[in-house]
């Protein structure tokens, strides 16, 4: 999953990102209201981890601006304020899901699957489409049913695509969930990995649109 | 305590009717002296002004049926009334004139000057005055003067105790009226509910309240301001330990992702350690908040069967590692409504005592009534608390087994209690501690 995380303390954003990181996920940190903000408006995030302290503004009221933009990608708050009226309020305000600081690193990471499951309408965390199945939270891959071995930007790659089928994913946002959102990469890197998942996985399971991107084609 | 309306109402009272008490006899001694003065004076100018009037006669030669004639006739005309009687006699007793029927006897031994004399039918005050030929004796009833003097003082009293009535009268509406804004002070005071702080409406205050009131005012702002600050500073230092915490926890976990298995084993003691603390911090949270009243209770509809499996399902894996079974015994089944979350909290923290210093393969008694009150009854084998340290164990950091305990526990309970209005007791059995716990619903 591609991941943004808000948060403005240092070593709270580092872990998050780096835990994530070590659990095959990409995730962009950001330590303020304003640099959130304009990340969501650029970049098609699967679930937004939010501190609600932050410098520049409060996360409750990020979140009402963002939902009032319409931006409806699922926000998982985490805070230190663990009073039940704070949970309400940040529940109401469109928050999918509440965690208090200081929390269990695979709670986080399976309350986030929870939600991005939620969102997709996904029963499980296994994603199924044709001979293929991908489980995000053993990032365990089947081919007819038989594990095979991916490397862990196959993986993101595979779970983008899979995420939205019949729907163009462009370079840009693989290489976005590849490497981050500000992180430089080399152009013809998304190329590269989209051979080797051909390789893996058979050559007509992902189809190139030219000058556009790349897709699966919606029948599971 | 009596109240200043009634202490004032009480002294204005008694003082009126103590200086009614005082000043009643000394008007009546002092107005009997001069009354009976000015009609003896009067008594005296008659007998002398007789006398002039007789000297202008000769008297040796006045017969005496004359004279009474002469006399008589006068005091006709004059129509003097029985009360006073005047008499003219020889110095040698022989009467000469007089005004009366002559059978007052008494009034002929009466001596020089002023003096009192009694005969069958009344006593007189009588002046009797000698010249040189002749005496003149002026009398008059006492009785009547007494009567004349008695209606003196009912005219004086009447109005003097309709005054003291009507100064009792007024008193009472005047210090109802002044006292007015005071009562609905007090009643202000008596209708607040002990923990509100709102402030006292200052519009009826009188002049002379207006600096407690105002001051009583400050202090009720002071105390919410502080309490204002505390909730701010539980809110602050939650976030403010809690972050550093959680950025710990977070590199921990993500350092125990990325490590081997024999730094892995270090990590995780350091871990638990950290949870430890996690776990203290929030107890310590807990208790801010119970303290500063800051807990929503939201009741919801449960019963006490329900109260004690979710109480106990966090506690189920320390329970199996231990082999120590859970038995509930629920003599309940009403329906009550409480703040569930707070209730199962409370019960969970005695629970967890229990499990955590009963030994392997022992048993948690658990027993659910509710006749009055919901009430848990929890009793183990683990041995009891120390007779010394039982009367504090619920005090903050008092705890009698030590390991992984931080002596929070059953503080906390007790704050739930207490702030649920429900009560909280420990005993020593003869195997363990028994715990009961009750809340009203």
């Amino acid at each position: 999953m591609y991941v943004l995380v808000v948060e403005d303390n240092e070593i709270v954003g580092d872990g998050i990102k780096q835990g994530l990181e070590a659990l095959n996920h990409t995730a962009d940190w950001v330590v303020n209201a304003a640099t959130a903000s304009h990340a969501l408006m650029q970049v098609e995030y699967d679930v937004v981890v939010l501190d609600l302290t932050l410098p520049d503004d409060d996360g409750l009221n990020l979140l009402t601006k963002w939902r009032r933009k319409n931006i409806v990608t699922p926000v998982l708050i985490l805070t230190a304020r663990d009073a039940v009226p704070d949970r309400i309020s940040g529940l109401s305000l469109g928050a999918d899901d509440y965690l208090t600081k200081p929390f269990d690193f695979d709670e986080l990471t399976a309350r986030l699957q929870s939600i991005i499951r939620r969102s997709g309408g996904w029963a499980d965390n296994e994603i199924r489409h044709e001979h293929i199945s991908y489980n995000s939270a053993k990032a365990e891959v089947k081919v007819n049913g038989l594990p095979i071995k991916l490397s862990k930007s196959e993986m993101i790659v595979l779970e983008a695509l899979l995420r939205h089928p019949g729907k163009v994913v462009n370079t840009e946002q693989l290489q976005d969930r590849l490497y981050g959102w500000s992180d430089g990469v080399a152009s013809n890197a998304v190329a590269v990995h989209i051979h080797n998942l051909r390789k893996k996985l058979g050559n007509s399971f992902i189809r190139t649109e030219r000058g556009l991107g790349y897709m699966i084609s919606d029948q599971s | 305590m009596k109240s200043l309306r009634s202490k004032l109402l009480l002294s204005i009272l008694l003082i009126t009717a103590l200086l009614s008490v005082v000043i009643a006899p000394w008007l009546y001694f002092t107005i009997k002296a001069n009354f009976n003065q000015v009609l003896d004076d009067r008594l005296a100018a008659s007998a002398n002004m007789l006398a002039t009037v007789m000297q202008d006669y000769d008297l040796s030669n006045l017969e005496h049926s004359l004279a009474s004639e002469l006399v008589g006739k006068h005091t006709q005309n004059l129509q003097i009334p029985e009360t006073i009687a005047c008499r003219v006699t020889r110095l040698d007793g022989s009467l000469i004139a007089r005004s009366d029927n002559g059978e007052n006897e008494a009034l002929i031994s009466a001596g020089e000057g002023y003096s009192y004399v009694e005969d069958d039918e009344a006593e007189w005050r009588v002046y009797k005055l000698t010249l040189n030929d002749f005496m003149v004796t002026a009398a008059e009833k006492i009785d009547k003067r007494d009567e004349l003097l008695s209606l003196i003082m009912v005219g004086l009293a009447v109005p003097l105790v309709f005054a003291v009535v009507m100064l009792w009268v007024t008193s009472f509406f005047i210090i109802n009226k002044v006292f007015k804004p005071l009562v609905s002070l007090q009643r202000q005071f008596s209708e607040r509910s002990g923990s509100s702080l709102s402030p006292i409406e200052m519009r009826q205050v009188p002049a002379e309240m207006s600096d407690v009131v105002s001051e009583f005012n400050a202090l009720l702002e002071r105390v919410q301001r502080v309490l204002d600050n505390e909730r701010r500073f539980t809110a602050d230092a939650a976030h403010e330990l809690r972050t550093p915490l959680a950025g710990i926890s977070t590199q921990l976990q993500v350092a125990i992702l990325k490590s081997d298995k024999a730094d892995n084993e270090s990590l995780k003691k350091a871990e638990t350690a950290l949870k430890q603390l996690s776990s203290m911090l929030d107890q310590l949270l807990m208790l801010a908040r119970l303290d500063a009243k800051q807990i929503a209770t939201v009741s919801t509809t449960t019963d006490g069967l329900k109260i004690t499996e979710k109480a106990i399902a966090p506690l189920k894996a320390l329970a199996d590692q231990k082999k120590i079974s859970i038995k509930t015994e629920a003599k309940a089944g009403k329906t009550v409504n409480l703040p569930e979350e707070l209730v199962i909290l409370a019960l969970r923290n005695v629970i967890k005592n229990s499990i955590q210093f009963s030994s392997v393969g022992q048993e948690v008694i658990i027993t659910i009534t509710d006749d009055e009150k919901l009430t848990f009854q929890i009793e183990d084998s683990a041995g009891g608390v120390r007779p010394t340290t039982l009367p504090y164990i619920t005090a903050r950091f008092v705890h009698d087994k030590g390991k992984g305990n931080f002596g929070l526990g059953l503080s906390i309970t007790s704050s739930i209690v207490d702030f649920l209005n429900g009560e909280l007791f420990l005993e020593n059995t003869s195997q363990g501690l028994r715990v009961n716990l009750s809340f009203p619903f």
